[in-house]
């Protein structure tokens, strides 16, 4: 055993294999994550405000969304509970088709795309299968009651940017989201588009009144 | 002067004075070699040769960073793998040349651990993946763990287990099925432990061993949930049994110098434990919190995660320390009564877990059995050390009597002057034994024989 353990071709399979997984699996995000924003169906979200700071990763603007709360609450399927993986069906339209007044003075300056909202709650591992027509990916359910549910947190909330412009941009970012009273469509001045394939969710881009966020920050000094 | 500087003075004085003739001195040279300096040499190397990978590494970091947002997002992507690319092709070189040297293994190790660190990070950046701190660290633990058995290197492993505790400490109210997992790759570790040992590597073995007992420690203190009445006795007697056996196993001699720490620990807890039973206020509480919990167990069906772990870890150690205690016995049965107290504890719990009632005759007798059991481990000692002349553990079996006796003083509501007689009288003893046995030695009076231990 030992003199296997000491002899080198195992040491150079071994490795080889360590050195395929290390390589493999960002690899296969790139791909991944590449295909979905090639060929991925194109989605819009309004965004919410919040601020965190990642220890690991540099600074990035955290991102919430209004679709994730979910007015009004949907049916629950049987069996659901906070706390567990489901899939969320997308349809475009306005999430609240009753804007008030907001009380924000400025307007958007960019023409609003349609932002999608979740129009059905099922189970992950559903039989049949959604239809490959459908818009859908994995979000987790952070709200039931009375057997509907009313709040999930979808399954990415970063996106990152240079260390020296993120502190503007969640800035921006914070400022950009926020409405007070009911959420108002027309009123959204930072959204995500995010490119959706067969249930994996990958952003795009953040926009600030209708222009990816880079671009803002040039066209908009200090 | 080491021996073979000592030895090659004394072979030149030995040709000048016409002992031995040069061919001899060659001879006897040649036989008894001077060490190659290269340890710390080589020390150094892979010190300076890490430290420059590391700062390397971080300098290209700091560059690409700079102009990050100016490079397309699928050059990002390639630019973010091309370092993890360039550490494996060197792994790969240094295993195919099968060049040894330790600082070139330890560097690239080092550079594997931080560029596919680096890799990750940055496609997960580039593409906005969302991503927890805990689940980076397990995927690099996984990842870096084998990288020690692969390239024969301490850096890797030390790495993995040093960010164990981080990754548990995410999971501080419920570590739950993380518990496992942490002592799985623990347990990984004392596996590299042992091959590191048996490729006879010297070159950091003492680090990685360090590390292997603190994590063992930081992790006992976070996973050993102390839920279920009792159970940490079996735990702790059977540990410190474990502890002790193991390192004066035959099986193990090679490891003897290695485990001397362990022993050392495992006798300390047993002598902490052994005085803490000899307290009725202890076993009160084990045997009523017995009581209480018999009553909310019959509501409870299912066993939590951390009462299925808190049992499965204090058998284990209990059974560890029933199996070397068996391999010894066969041999030569133990002689200090120590090691006879894991039986004893058991008996204790066993009283408190059949719901024999605090204060009954069968659970004084018990406390009251403990109490001669220590003062006779105590005189043990004494007599244990005249035998062999061991000031150290005479002494020990004195202190271990005093404060067995003189803990009474201080638990019971006795007065100052009573107290005060007291440990002149213990002091005093002690005092006195001492100078008396330094006395005799300083005679010359033939320690008197016994077994050895």
């Amino acid at each position: 055993m030992i003199s296997w353990l000491t002899g080198q071709s195992w040491r150079l399979w071994a490795f080889l294999g360590l050195a395929l997984i290390q390589i493999y699996l960002p690899i296969h995000w790139i791909w991944q994550h590449e295909s979905a924003l090639e060929s991925g169906r194109l989605i819009h979200l309004a965004t919410r405000p919040v601020d965190p700071h990642d220890i690991l990763r540099g600074k990035y603007v955290r991102l919430s969304f209004a679709a994730e709360s979910l007015r009004p609450p949907l049916p629950a399927y049987p069996g659901a509970r906070a706390g567990q993986q489901a899939l969320a069906v997308f349809t475009p339209g306005k999430p609240n088709p009753a804007p008030e007044p907001a009380t924000d003075k400025t307007t958007p300056s960019a023409e609003q795309p349609d932002f999608w909202k979740i129009t059905r709650l099922v189970e992950l591992h559903r039989e049949p299968a959604l239809p490959e027509t459908d818009i859908y990916f994995p979000v987790k359910i952070t709200g039931v009651h009375k057997g509907k549910i009313s709040r999930v947190s979808f399954p990415f909330d970063r996106y990152y940017l240079r260390e020296d412009r993120a502190k503007r941009a969640e800035d921006l970012y914070r400022r950009l989201s926020r409405q007070r009273g009911k959420f108002a469509a027309d009123k959204v001045r930072a959204w995500v588009s995010l490119r959706v394939q067969a249930g994996k969710p990958v952003i795009e881009e953040l926009y600030f009144d209708g222009l990816p966020v880079p671009a803002y920050l040039d066209s908009n000094p200090e | 002067m080491d021996r073979i500087s000592w030895l090659n003075f004394e072979i030149d004085s030995w040709q000048k004075d016409g002992i031995i003739d040069e061919a001899t001195a060659r001879r006897l040279r040649e036989r008894y070699p001077a060490p190659a300096p290269a340890r710390k040499k080589n020390l150094l190397l892979t010190v300076t040769t890490i430290l420059g990978i590391t700062l390397i590494s971080l300098g290209v970091i700091s560059l690409l960073a700079h102009n990050w947002e100016n490079l397309s997002r699928f050059t990002r992507a390639v630019i973010s793998i091309l370092p993890l690319l360039a550490a494996q092709v060197y792994g790969l070189r240094l295993i195919l040349t099968k060049d040894e040297t330790t600082s070139r293994r330890e560097g690239v190790s080092v550079a594997l651990f931080f560029s596919f660190a680096l890799a990750v990070s940055l496609i997960s950046q580039t593409y906005h993946i969302p991503g927890s701190w805990q689940s980076f660290l397990r995927l690099m633990i996984l990842v870096t763990l084998p990288l020690g058995f692969i390239l024969k290197t301490v850096t890797p492993p030390v790495l993995a287990l040093a960010l164990l505790p981080f990754w548990l400490g995410n999971f501080p109210r419920d570590p739950g099925v993380h518990t496992l997992q942490f002592w799985l790759v623990w347990l990984a570790g004392i596996g590299y432990l042992v091959y590191f040992h048996k490729s006879n590597r010297q070159t950091g073995f003492r680090s990685l061993a360090a590390v292997v007992s603190l994590v063992f420690f930081i992790g006992l203190g976070m996973t050993y949930p102390f839920d279920l009445p009792g159970l940490w006795l079996i735990f702790l007697s059977g540990l410190a049994t474990v502890l002790i056996l193991a390192a004066e196993d035959p099986f193990h001699s090679r490891w003897r110098r290695s485990l001397i720490p362990g022993e050392v620990f495992g006798y300390t807890i047993l002598i902490i434990l052994f005085q803490a039973l000899c307290y009725q206020t202890l076993w009160k509480e084990i045997f009523e919190s017995f009581q209480t919990v018999r009553v909310s167990a019959d509501q409870v069906d299912t066993w939590t995660t951390a009462e299925l772990y808190e049992s499965l870890l204090a058998l284990g150690f209990y059974f560890g320390a029933l199996f070397l205690f068996y391999r010894r016995f066969r041999e030569t049965p133990p002689r200090s009564p120590l090691l006879y107290l894991f039986f004893l504890v058991l008996a204790g719990y066993l009283l408190a877990r059949l719901g024999v009632p605090h204060g009954s005759f069968m659970q004084i007798l018990y406390v009251g059995g403990l109490n001669l059991f220590a003062l006779y481990t105590g005189y043990w000692f004494i007599q244990d050390g005249f035998h062999h002349d061991s000031p150290g553990r005479y002494n020990l079996g004195l202190f271990f009597l005093a404060f067995l006796v003189g803990a009474r003083f201080v638990d019971s509501n006795l007065d100052f002057v009573t107290r005060a007689f007291a440990f002149l009288l213990i002091g005093g003893g002690i005092l006195g034994l001492n100078i008396w046995f330094q006395k005799r030695r300083a005679e010359g009076a033939p320690p008197e024989k016994g077994q050895s231990e």
